[in-house]
Parts: C-alpha cells; sequence; structure tokens
C-alpha cells in the first residue's frame, strides 16, 4: 500500500523564486536553473504533503528524479566557458551541475533527506516505479519522484498510508503517456 | 513468495590495466599502479597530468570511448531472455559535445538523439540495449554511486520477483571534460592517488567499462549459470550535506552499510573486509573511517581502495569494485591498496599497502558521490 500524499507543480516562468521555499535557502543563487526549478516542486509537493521542514532530526526519504535531457544544458555551459577562457580553467560551480544528479542532491540538502537519491530515466512513472521499490525495500519511509523539463517541474510525495490516492494507480496512468510532457500535463490536470 | 537469492553468473571489465578480472587483480596484487600520463589531450594547465588510461583508444576520432571500451565486453554475454538492462553513467559519450562546441558548432548535434554520437547518456543506453537485444533500459545515474546503485535496484528487482534476470553495464571515460572539472575543483592528486595514505592529496580520474549478468538463483541453477558470488545485500543513502564535500562524520555512508547489512539479514561480525571507496582526497578517506567506526566500532577489518592503481572510474566504480569485492571473496583476500606508503592514523589497524588475508562470510563495497549519494552493496562467495 503507498498512497500519494502530496502532489504539485513548479513554472519556470514563476516569479516566485527564493519565496518558495519556507525555510532559508542559503545556496539558492548559484545553482543552476534546473536545480531551482527541481527544488521549487519538491518545496510545493512537501507544502501539499502536510510536511514542516527542514526535517530535524533529517528523514528517511527517498528522492528520485527524472528528466529527458539530465544535465545536457550545464554541459554546454560549462564546457563553453571552458573553451572560451582558453581552455585553462573550468569554472567549479558549472561543473557541479553536469550531473543529472545535481538537483535532487541539491534537494536532499535543503529538505534534510537522508534516503537514496538517484536519478533514473523512462520519466515520471519510471521515477515513481522506482521510488516504489525503494520503500518496498524499507529504503525510505518516505518517497518523492520528480521530473522536469526546461519550463516545468513535477513532484509526487509518497507515502505508506497518508493521501487520498493509490500511488500504484497513479503510476500506471502515468505509465500510458508518450512523454514527459504528457505527464506533466496529466499532473497539472489533477492538480 | 520466497525471496529470491542474487547470483552474479557474469563479470567482465575493461580497466587501465586491461582486460578482464585477471589482468585487474593481478595488477592490483603486484602492487604497480596502472596510473599514467594522459596524451589524449593537453593538460598542460592542469594540477596534474595523470590518469589510468585504458591503452588503444582513439579520441575525437570515429567511436567514443565508451563504445570502445564496451565493444568487446557486450559481444560476450550471453543474455538471458527477458532480462532488464540496468545502465550506469555519470558522462556517457561526453565527447561528443567536446567535440562539437570545440568545432564551433551549435551543441544541438551533440544533444540530439537521433545523430551517431549524443551527450545525452540516454543515447548511449540505447545503443547497448541494442547491441544486446534488450528493450526496457533503465539508465541510473546517482554520481559515483551510479553503478553501485544500478546494481542495488536491479538486485532489488530479482529479490522481488518482479524479473529474473537482469544485465548491469557501466562506463565512464577520462575526457578533458571531466579532466578539467575536477581539476576545477582541485580535487587532483598532483601525482598519483593514494587512498588512506597520510600524505594522500587528492584523486586521480580514471576509465572502466564493466558488465555483470544477475540472475535469480533459481533461474541459474535451471539455466546451469554457474554463480561467481551473490549479492545478499544493499542500502542507499544521502548526506543531505554539501554538493561536493562528504560530511564530516560518516554519517550518512554509515546509514547505507547498515541497511546493506540488515537487508541481507546478516550480522556486522559476519562482514571480514570492506572495498572502500577510497578515492585519495583528504576529506573523503577520513570520512569513510569514520562511517566503518560507526558501524563497526574499533573492530578492525581489511579495507582496501583500488583507486591507487586505476583510478576513480566515477560511473563505473561500483561495478568494477563488486567485482573486484566477489574476486577477493573468492580468493579469500584483500588487494593491496596501491600507493599506500604510510597509513593514516584514522585508517590504522584497517588498510594497509600490502595484501591482506580476509575472513567472514561477507565483504562490503561502498561508494558515494557528489550530491551526498551513498551506496553500499554485501557480497558473499559462491
Amino acid at each position: 500500500m503507498a498512497r500519494v500524499a502530496g502532489m504539485a507543480m513548479a513554472m519556470a516562468s514563476d516569479a516566485e523564486g527564493a519565496s518558495a521555499f519556507s525555510a532559508p535557502f542559503k545556496n539558492y543563487g548559484r545553482m543552476d536553473d534546473t536545480s531551482k526549478l527541481v527544488c521549487r516542486a519538491v518545496a510545493h509537493a512537501v507544502r501539499e504533503a502536510g510536511l514542516a521542514y527542514p526535517f530535524a532530526p533529517k528523514l528517511q526519504a527517498a528522492i528520485v528524479g527524472t528528466s529527458d535531457e539530465g544535465c545536457l544544458d550545464m554541459d554546454a555551459l560549462y564546457f563553453k566557458d571552458y573553451v572560451e577562457c582558453g581552455r585553462k580553467l573550468g569554472r567549479g560551480n558549472y561543473f557541479v551541475y553536469t550531473l543529472p544528479s545535481s538537483p535532487i542532491g541539491e534537494a536532499t540538502i535543503h529538505f534534510g533527506m537522508e534516503g537514496p537519491s538517484l536519478f533514473v530515466s523512462g520519466g515520471l512513472a519510471s521515477a515513481m516505479g522506482t521510488a516504489l521499490a525503494l520503500m518496498q525495500d524499507e529504503e525510505a519511509e518516505l518517497a518523492f519522484a520528480v521530473a522536469n523539463t526546461k519550463d516545468r517541474a513535477a513532484c509526487i510525495a509518497i507515502s505508506a498510508s497518508k493521501g487520498a490516492m493509490d500511488a500504484h494507480e497513479l503510476r500506471s496512468r502515468l505509465a500510458g503517456a508518450a512523454n514527459i510532457d504528457d505527464e506533466l500535463d496529466m499532473i497539472g490536470r489533477i492538480t | 513468495m520466497v525471496a529470491s537469492e542474487v547470483a552474479f553468473v557474469h563479470a567482465d571489465m575493461l580497466t587501465a590495466y586491461g582486460r578482464g578480472m585477471d589482468a585487474t587483480w593481478s595488477g592490483l596484487l603486484s602492487g604497480r599502479s596502472a596510473i599514467s600520463k594522459v596524451d589524449r589531450f593537453d593538460t598542460g594547465a592542469f594540477r596534474s597530468h595523470k590518469a589510468g588510461i585504458v591503452s588503444g583508444l582513439t579520441y575525437h576520432k570515429g567511436e567514443s570511448l565508451s563504445e570502445q571500451m564496451l565493444a568487446e565486453l557486450l559481444l560476450e554475454i550471453e543474455v538471458p531472455s527477458g532480462a532488464q538492462l540496468f545502465f550506469a553513467t555519470t558522462k556517457g559519450e561526453i565527447e561528443c559535445l567536446e567535440q562539437s562546441i570545440s568545432q564551433g558548432l551549435s551543441n544541438e548535434s551533440s544533444r540530439n538523439s537521433s545523430s551517431s554520437c549524443s551527450s545525452n547518456p540516454t543515447h548511449l543506453m540505447q545503443k547497448v540495449g541494442a547491441a544486446l537485444g534488450l528493450d526496457g533500459a533503465t539508465l541510473i545515474s546517482a554520481a559515483c554511486a551510479s553503478s553501485t546503485s544500478a546494481l542495488a535496484r536491479a538486485a532489488s528487482e530479482i529479490r522481488a520477483g518482479r524479473a529474473d534476470a537482469a544485465v548491469v553495464v557501466a562506463c565512464d571515460s577520462v575526457s578533458e571534460f571531466v579532466y578539467s572539472g575536477f581539476s576545477s575543483l582541485m580535487a587532483l592528486d598532483e601525482d598519483m592517488a593514494r587512498p588512506f595514505d597520510k600524505t594522500r592529496s587528492g584523486l586521480s580520474i580514471g576509465e572502466a567499462a564493466c558488465v555483470a549478468v544477475l540472475m535469480s538463483a533459481e533461474r541459474a541453477k535451471r539455466e546451469s549459470r554457474a554463480p561467481i558470488g551473490y549479492m545478499d545485500g544493499w542500502g542507499m543513502s544521502s548526506d543531505a550535506n554539501h554538493m561536493t564535500g562528504p560530511s564530516r562524520d560518516g554519517r550518512g555512508l554509515s546509514l547505507a552499510m547498515e541497511k546493506a547489512i540488515r537487508s541481507a539479514g546478516a550480522s556486522k561480525s559476519e562482514v571480514g573486509s570492506i572495498c572502500a571507496h577510497g578515492t585519495g582526497t583528504l576529506y573523503n578517506d577520513s570520512m569513510e573511517m569514520k562511517a566503518l567506526r560507526l558501524v563497526f566500532g574499533g573492530h578492525a577489518r581489511p579495507v582496501y581502495s583500488v583507486k591507487g592503481g586505476l583510478g576513480h572510474t566515477m560511473g563505473a566504480a561500483g561495478l568494477l569494485e563488486a567485482i573486484i569485492t566477489l574476486e577477493s571473496l573468492r580468493t579469500q583476500s584483500a588487494p593491496p591498496t596501491v600507493n599506500l606508503k604510510e597509513v593514516d592514523a584514522e585508517a590504522e589497524g584497517w588498510a594497509s599497502g600490502a595484501a591482506q588475508a580476509i575472513g567472514g562470510r561477507y565483504a562490503l563495497t561502498t561508494n558515494s558521490g557528489f550530491g551526498g549519494a551513498n551506496a553500499a552493496l554485501l557480497m558473499r562467495a559462491a
């Protein structure tokens, strides 16, 4: 049994910025756009799930991210900058975001999540499937599945018992979507 | 439903020491490092000029480094019907993007998965899936714990009965992109990584490709595939502390190790050795020793790192080290930690520059990465 405890979206065009967070976000300004977007979606889902953060003690929560393009924008930004600087020195603060898992890493730090954090391919249905498996394996007591495109991100908080919707059922519905954009449209209609 | 045992029935690797387990194992036992001077791009501006390079690969000509490394390994896999594919990498074919940008082209061609060379790692995964005749692949990326996490996911699917076979493939290569990036973070040792050494000052990048076939013990028996070892437990965690530095207290990694031991139903006293992440950075190795003490108290047991020998192979490190751990269990010996001359006080009595005899039913192997990702696997000999 797993329930959807909270579900929320964040749009890149929203002007909310760091005001989306209910606790100070020390490094928000230096993060890449994808990490900002993903963390905002997680903040909304945390709130929807009725959770207060930062979690103290840290929460045994898993977070599974997914997107079609991972960190390709940051890859290009980092390497262009490096080439333009004469191939002598890369910019460390760009390099840090050249991993598909960087946005969820930022989320674990800000919210205080000590469970597994990983990026998977296959869209939100795949991320939810991984999150549900992690809960079944008792790797986490709560899990977040988060998907993003350039323009928007959706986050689903999954709990063992709390929430009106069956998480497996939502995952099955998402699995019928053609791509992440369709999945996010579906979540947009529900939320 | 009775939970299935998860058996390794095939494992192969290509590292800076050469092709196959024997080449890597004998290289580690020799105490000689395979880390050498990088000549595939100019390292003149960087703090280090060395890496764990696989010989004979061509750079920015024809196939990507990952494709070249994987080619032979994939050919020799006897792929179980219906197997799930888990593919782990951090940067995949990033040299496609390097080439586009260096040539002043738009990076659109390098990200387009319909082009022959794409820096999107799912493109490489699709090529691997096609080569193996497998659909339904999943890319797993969790920084330097990517393939450790992929193994954990594959094993979870088998133990839960959602699959009875999985192929896990991992690779990462030494590119100008990653080399310059780690250099920008001042993470590279000027010479070679010296894990757990008092004078350690950074890591050495390495490259590798590895493959493993996992099966439920029942299917392995039914198909007469002799297990080379078992993975009985796994655990993953996050430090929730810092993007590039490990938590100073080792709590995050200790959680992953505790989970791995618990998920196997094992006791700590049964763990006889640990293949550590052991990057050679000041903070990583210190954090790991703290984590080991949180889990095992003062009860020292052999700890080793392979990264002084073949470099830090990033997303491939977890699978590579899991296979090495199985060989260590089979031979009941821990290889020397290459380049370890003077053991740091924190690792005294645990790590050694010499081979060590090991006991115990299980061995742990652990990895940690950017974003604070940790993963631990509990391995058992066949």
